[in-house]
């Protein structure tokens, strides 16, 4: 062999020389390849974070604001079906009403925007330290930080949707004749109180009551209106974070309780939504849930902080039109704005270019 | 404790000496490195605009070094990357207590206490780790059931009983197991074990003894590993001397190795018992979040509560630096590496005197 | 020890008793597996169980009563000794205690007669003779348990609820468990049997035990991987498309490759080494008929597809598969090369033109990659041509040589060796991929090198998000490559030289006392407490959020104990004479490190290094707090284009930044831990998909360090 001991040969080319020429040659090669810069820009990319309520609401926003689809695309865009005249792209059009330069490149929007996961409390405080621009949450932000909190002057509530929050059961139960419960019994299972189905005309198996994470939007929301108090210590079986992993865990489970978002129900599938009876009134998925008696119902908030920039304006703007309303909140089963509140958010956003 | 004091005090003086046999340059090469680094430091730890200036005035002053004393440099360099490992688990220490000093103020005892309330809720200010200190004891000792028979077992017949070509196999396949990640085991219980336990026993899933279970099996390996290293370590003379008495295999490991090598085995054990502690991702996606004892009796392992690591990863999002629930955290943290370094220095100890027993022994 | 020992010295192969015993042996894993299966739900759970284990009961009572009674030759020690007392005693005071207070509903009144059935159990065991103190109470528990299943006592659906458990224990469960208890005790005791009990017999019975667990064991661990490697496989190789050209390469590398690590001589090999060989041999066969298939197929121009994975006939070969190729061939004929020092003027020409040839290629395409576009002369491009043109000549030489050293005709002395030649080529063919990668530009047409597009791997190369296109995992990827590289980057250097302070400057003191525990310490540190002091100390200090680097810093930490254990040790086996001999031939010590001490542990902190990061490639939760990205993000973290220098009038006066290192990303093991917080339902084949990758991932890491580790241990050993 022409190597020694020590990787060096007597000539030719020694075995260290060899690793480092292919070392060199190999991050050449990774930098043509893998370096993905944002081409875009200087604009910095518009993020958001929080509720697992409103997430599917953004995260479909964001993933058509970030393929910047043609104006011939009638699947992901075609604003002709919106009364829009433009034969711009997607994100081209939105951001240009507040003067950014479009790139008419298909998946190169003028900014990027990014939304993550986590809830409504982390959106809250993420947005107040200027960690993220929009902060989603399901619940109001007095009641996630408190009525006093310093900064609740600083932050601009835009209302995006409203969520019906239903109770859905494991199918096995409401497949067993529990179709409905009532404001009293759902209190006493959330406290621990009950803990048979057979006292609710199920089968006797244990009540699993699913909860979501303490400072969730959908958490406080649910105590705030069932009891009173967002702040109602209740004792479900298990806290989970996001809402979709509640809906797994009902699926997975045959006799769990939630309450979850409308845009996690699945009527006939894993998580079948019950009517819930409050004071005399029976509220029942698909009739009257977007009523705005109904206890349960709250709006979906982005909040952003100091005013609304011309990046979040342009986004929000997307989302509250009708092509934003009828692609992002109807599918995801949440009721949409009304006109009038519609355009009440809609001059809360920043002046147009 | 005296021998050790007059050992440290030669050493200083010989290193006094050898920095005075030194010249001019030398010296000012070394002490402007030495500072150097140390205003680095300094200034990164509190966030000061000079920090890179100190880092490069080092870099400069150690290339020069380098360049010019090369011997000495290097001498210092290492010194210096040394005393860095030396820093890096005081650093972790010092940081963890820093951030949960304001919890302990404010829950003081009552955070380990467990005859008080017990109650851990974050809205209400009231953080007691008594719960989880109880869900990590009741899935350690889950672990610990499967993983140390199962272990000395292994051990035993790595080092003893296979032959050498059923060795070459066996071994790394342990090893395999050591360096599947946990994140996949806990993949697989999320999906597959906690519905089939839960269906099978009629129980909420997240029970933690079935999270007990795959925990031993990740602490498997440390304790296969630890304890076949100290079962190879007896030396053949005894073993050679029990069998020329006409014992046979099993005899002799009976009554020879295993208590030869018992030090190395319970030290195995004991690092077993750490890796238990300490594992976090399986658990976490496994468990119920619950924050509270077990029901209906505190020693039911097929309730779901929270364990010290899952109550860290898992709220890891709902927190803002700053709150007391942030605090919590790290006071777990705390509580975590006081567990796991005594457990650490008990197992050491435990391992020295097999060293020393089996050297005299000779 | 030696009492009642009478040892045969003439072994006249099995009698009937001791081929008995083994069938109960075999019958009682037959049991144990059954009450697995059942377990696993493959086969369900039936009153035939019940039968199963009577017949085992009873053939372990025989063992025994033929042993005492039936005048088998047989060792038996007076007594059946303490474990087995303990272990009867304690296995009939709980059966007995379960029956009477349950099935019997005695209660506590139940109890307190099992605590004096166990001790009388435990006391006759004790006092018989080993042969029937081992069998006969097995027999009658296994017997028992038998018949209670099969009279339908126990039947699955029986249930148990014990309420301070707050479980319902079905029979579904608890007649497997028996099964597999029963099986386990009636082996254990016909185990005992087969070697004629005494030590010898509870030798086997032991060994018997231990190796079951050990099987237990490693079959957990291979049902795990065939597991995730069923449930993932089909995601990850979904709508798969590679070029047949690029295939054919790969298949021709690997062919090439296997031949020359393999010894393929089947009838020359013995033992474990001739099943070694006919794998390598089958490796050998099926590799070629794959590249003949892909040839097939090119020249047919058929493509071939099954499930989602397709082949498509192109005859081109992508960029990037052949310069790995490429590199790989270097490598062999490197290994294989011998010096070759012309003596003619002749000779020594052709060496000068082959280095100045050679040299002129890797200097035009550098200048390609730095400056980014092709160079070309009147619209055509220079590389290609002069590389082709380079490695022609050479490959018609080779060729030549070739063909000249199988005929056995002598070459003129300036023609140099085969592997010089083949070197070349293979050189003119890797720089050519080079300016293929770096300029974009495909070399050649319908039989050439394309620039990409040769292989589409959706669920590698794609981003997590996007609209319309199928799930990938290569943000996470990315992500996972850049934080271990800024680990190593940042870990190995520390490690290698505090190892190096340790062994060759530093003398046992109460300083590298104070680094041992330290070290010791780090190691054995949760990784969750890593991630909290990353939280604590280095993400405000970096800007303030999660980030790739404080990621590389936080892992780097997790990284050091490793290292610097393995290195200490890879420098403690530098033997002692090789720092002699350098002080004696009067280098200086700083010298002998450098050159003597350093190289020679290479090997040990290479493997150190391999295996650290194949264990920090999987930890997950340090990033959870300290990366924390998107769920599914839509690009990879762009680093290597993102760097900045600045200078500026405010200190430090010459910033250095790279604002991509300070966002958050997602990493393997995180996108997996993603996948489950969003919520598995829609997600779970992605999951498993992810999954699949990062198990290839890190055993990837895994098997090349125990493959280095035994390669290098081999060579100091030779």
């Amino acid at each position: 062999m022409a190597d020694n001991q020590f990787g060096s040969s007597a000539d030719g080319v020694s075995r260290r020389k060899f690793i480092a020429a292919t070392g060199a040659l190999g991050t050449m090669a990774a930098a043509g390849c893998l370096g993905s810069a944002n081409e875009s820009s200087d604009t910095d990319p518009l993020t958001a974070d929080g509720s697992s309520t409103v997430y599917p609401i953004t995260n479909d926003a964001d993933s058509l604001w970030n393929g910047n689809p043609p104006a011939d695309d009638q699947e992901y865009w075609g604003p002709g079906q919106y009364g829009i005249d433009t034969d711009q792209n997607l994100a081209d059009y939105w951001a240009g009403l507040y003067g950014f330069e479009p790139t008419e490149e298909r998946s190169v929007p003028p900014f990027s925007t990014q939304v993550a996961l986590s809830h409504s409390g982390t959106g809250v405080e993420g947005v107040i330290n200027e960690r993220v621009d929009i902060g989603d949450a399901s619940s109001t932000a007095e009641s996630i930080l408190g009525s006093d909190h310093e900064e609740l002057d600083n932050i601009v509530d835009h209302v995006v949707a409203v969520d019906g929050q239903p109770i859905v059961v494991s199918r096995e139960i409401h497949d067993a004749g529990v179709t409905q419960v009532t404001g009293d019994e759902l209190r006493a299972i959330y406290k621990g109180e009950l803990t048979n189905w057979s006292e609710l005309g199920g089968p006797d198996k244990e009540i699993y009551s699913v909860g979501r994470a303490e400072d969730s939007g959908t958490d406080t929301a649910f105590r705030s209106n069932l009891y009173g108090d967002p702040e109602e210590p209740i004792d479900p079986d298990t806290r989970k974070g996001q809402n979709q992993q509640v809906a797994t865990l009902v699926e997975q489970n045959d006799n769990a309780i939630a309450y979850i978002a409308l845009a996690f129900v699945e009527p006939d599938g894993a998580t079948p939504p019950i009517g819930l009876e409050l004071d005399g009134t029976l509220y029942e998925y698909g009739t009257n849930l977007g009523a705005k008696e109904y206890p349960l119902s709250r709006d979906l908030h982005c909040y952003t902080y100091d005013g609304t920039d011309k990046r979040e304006s342009a986004f929000l703007n997307m989302i509250l039109s009708e092509f934003g309303q009828t692609n992002f909140v109807e599918p995801n089963n949440y009721f949409k704005l009304p006109p009038e509140r519609r355009e009440e958010e809609l001059s809360k956003l920043a002046d147009q270019a | 404790m005296s021998q050790a004091a007059s050992q440290t005090s030669r050493r200083t003086l010989s290193l006094v000496r050898t920095a005075m046999d030194l010249d001019r340059p030398s010296l000012f090469l070394v002490t402007a490195q030495i500072l150097l680094i140390i205003g680095t430091f300094a200034g990164f730890v509190v966030q000061s605009t000079l920090t890179m200036l100190f880092l490069y005035g080092f870099l400069l002053a150690a290339a020069v070094g380098w360049v010019t004393r090369q011997a000495l440099t290097a001498k210092v360099v290492t010194f210096l990357m040394t005393a860095a490992t030396l820093s890096t688990l005081g650093l972790i220490g010092v940081f963890l207590i820093l951030e949960a000093i304001p919890v302990v103020r404010h829950a003081g005892l009552d955070l380990i206490w467990p005859f008080g309330s017990n109650e851990w809720s974050s809205t209400q200010g009231q953080f007691s780790l008594v719960p989880m200190i109880w869900g990590t004891l009741l899935t350690t000792i889950v672990a610990i059931v499967i993983a140390a028979p199962f272990g000395v077992a292994g051990a035993l017949f790595i080092s003893e009983i296979a032959p050498d070509w059923l060795r070459e196999i066996v071994k790394p396949a342990v090893e395999l197991l050591a360096g599947v990640p946990s994140i996949v085991y806990g993949f697989i219980g999320f999906t597959i074990i906690n519905p089939y336990v839960g269906n099978l026993l009629s129980i909420n899933p997240g029970a933690l003894f079935a999270i007990g279970l795959v925990i031993g099996f990740m602490a498997l390996p440390t304790v296969i590993s630890v304890a076949e290293d100290a079962l190879s370590a007896v030396p053949e003379s005894m073993k050679d001397g029990s069998m020329a008495m006409g014992a046979t295999d099993w005899q002799t490991m009976k009554s020879v190795s295993i208590p030869t090598a018992f030090s190395g085995i319970s030290a195995a054990v004991l690092l077993g018992v750490g890796r238990a502690i300490g594992e976090t991702m399986a658990a976490t996606v496994m468990i119920s979040h619950s924050r509270r004892l077990p029901k209906p009796e505190l020693y039911n392992a097929f309730d779901s509560t929270e364990t010290l690591t899952t109550l860290i990863a898992a709220s890891y999002g709902h927190v803002t630096p700053g709150e007391l629930f942030w605090s919590a955290l790290f006071a777990a943290g705390v509580l975590l590496m006081v567990i796991v370094t005594g457990l650490g220095i008990v197992s050491e100890l435990v391992e020295q005197r097999m060293h020393r027993k089996l050297r005299g022994g000779q | 020890m030696s009492d009642a020992y009478e040892v045969q010295l003439v072994d006249s192969g099995d009698t009937t008793y001791e081929r008995s015993a083994i069938g109960v042996v075999v019958g009682s894993f037959g049991a144990f597996m059954l009450g697995i299966a059942a377990l696993f739900g493959w086969v369900s759970t039936a009153t035939y169980f019940g039968g199963v284990l009577l017949a085992l009961g009873i053939a372990t009572g025989m063992l025994g009563a033929v042993s005492r009674w039936g005048g088998v030759q047989t060792t038996p020690d007076r007594s059946s000794g303490l474990s087995a007392v303990l272990i009867q005693g304690f296995l009939w005071t709980a059966t007995t205690g379960f029956v009477a207070s349950n099935t019997l509903e005695l209660g506590g009144l139940g109890w307190i007669v099992a605590v004096f059935v166990g001790p009388l159990v435990g006391a006759l065991t004790l006092m018989t003779r080993e042969d029937l103190g081992t069998t006969m109470p097995t027999a009658a528990f296994v017997g028992f348990v038998g018949i209670t299943i099969m009279t339908g006592v126990i039947s699955p659906s029986w249930t148990w609820e014990p309420t301070a458990f707050d479980a319902v224990i079905p029979g579904q469960l608890a007649i497997p468990l028996l099964m597999m208890v029963g099986g386990l005790l009636a082996g254990q005791s016909s185990a005992i049997a087969y070697d004629g009990f005494g030590t010898r017999g509870r030798q086997n019975g032991a060994f018997l035990l231990i190796s079951l667990v050990v099987l237990l064991t490693l079959s957990v661990l291979a049902f795990l991987l065939v597991f995730v490697f069923e449930r993932g496989i089909t995601v990850v190789l979904e709508n798969l498309t590679i070029g047949a050209g690029t295939a054919l390469l790969l298949a021709a590398a690997a062919l090439v490759v296997s031949v020359r690590i393999g010894h393929i001589n089947p009838a020359a090999a013995d033992g474990t080494d001739k099943i070694g060989s006919f794998v390598q041999l089958a490796v050998v066969t099926v590799l070629g008929l794959v590249a003949l298939a892909l040839a097939a197929a090119i020249a047919a121009n058929h493509t071939i597809s099954g499930d989602t994975v397709t082949i498509e006939p192109t005859s081109t070969v992508g960029a990037l598969p052949g310069l790995l190729v490429g590199l790989v061939f270097l490598n062999i004929l490197r290994r294989s090369s011998s010096p070759w020092s012309p003596d003619t003027d002749a000779g020594r020409t052709v060496a000068r033109l082959i280095a100045v040839a050679v040299g002129a290629m890797t200097v035009l395409v550098f200048l390609e990659f730095l400056v980014g576009i092709e160079l070309a002369i009147g619209g055509m491009a220079i590389v290609p041509i002069f590389a082709l043109t380079v490695g022609g000549v050479s490959a018609i030489v080779a060729v030549a040589t070739g063909g000249a050293r199988v005929s056995g005709r002598t070459l003129p002395t300036w023609v140099p060796p085969l592997t010089w030649t083949g070197g070349v080529t293979v050189g003119a063919f890797v720089i050519c991929c080079l300016h293929a990668v770096f300029t974009g530009s495909a070399v050649g047409g319908a039989v050439g090198i394309a620039a990409n597009g040769a292989v589409d791997w959706p669920f590698v190369m794609n981003p997590s998000q996007g609209l319309g296109i199928q799930k990938g995992v290569m943000p996470a990827m990315v992500g996972t490559i850049w934080v271990v590289l800024g680990a190593v980057l940042f870990a190995v250097p520390l490690a290698v030289g505090a190892a190096v302070f340790l062994t060759e400057y530093a003398e046992d003191s109460l300083f590298t006392r104070a680094v041992d525990i330290a070290t010791n310490g780090l190691w054995s540190t949760p990784s969750i407490v890593f991630g909290l002091f990353g939280l604590a100390f280095l993400v405000p200090r970096f800007g303030g959020n999660p980030s790739i680097f404080a990621a590389q810093l936080v892992l780097g930490f997790m990284l050091l104990p490793l290292v610097l254990i393995t290195s200490r040790e890879a420098m403690k086996s530098v033997p002692d004479e090789y720092r002699d001999a350098s002080a004696a031939l009067g280098v200086s010590k700083w010298q002998t490190i450098r050159s003597v001490v350093v190289p020679a542990s290479m090997p040990g902190v290479i493997t150190g290094v391999i295996l650290g990061v194949g264990r920090i490639a999987g930890e997950t939760a340090p990033l959870l707090l300290v990366l924390n990205g998107p769920n599914f993000p839509t690009s990879s973290p762009g680093i290597l284009s993102s760097f900045m220098v600045r200078v500026s009038p405010q200190p430090p006066f010459i910033h250095v930044s790279n604002p991509a290192l300070l966002e958050r990303a997602s990493a393997l093991p995180y996108q997996l831990y993603a996948v489950i917080t969003a919520g598995v339902g829609a997600e779970e084949s992605f999951g498993w998909g992810t999954a699949l990758v990062l198990l290839c991932v890190v055993l990837a890491f895994f098997a090349m360090g125990v493959a280095s580790r035994r390669y290098f241990r081999s060579k100091l050993h030779q």
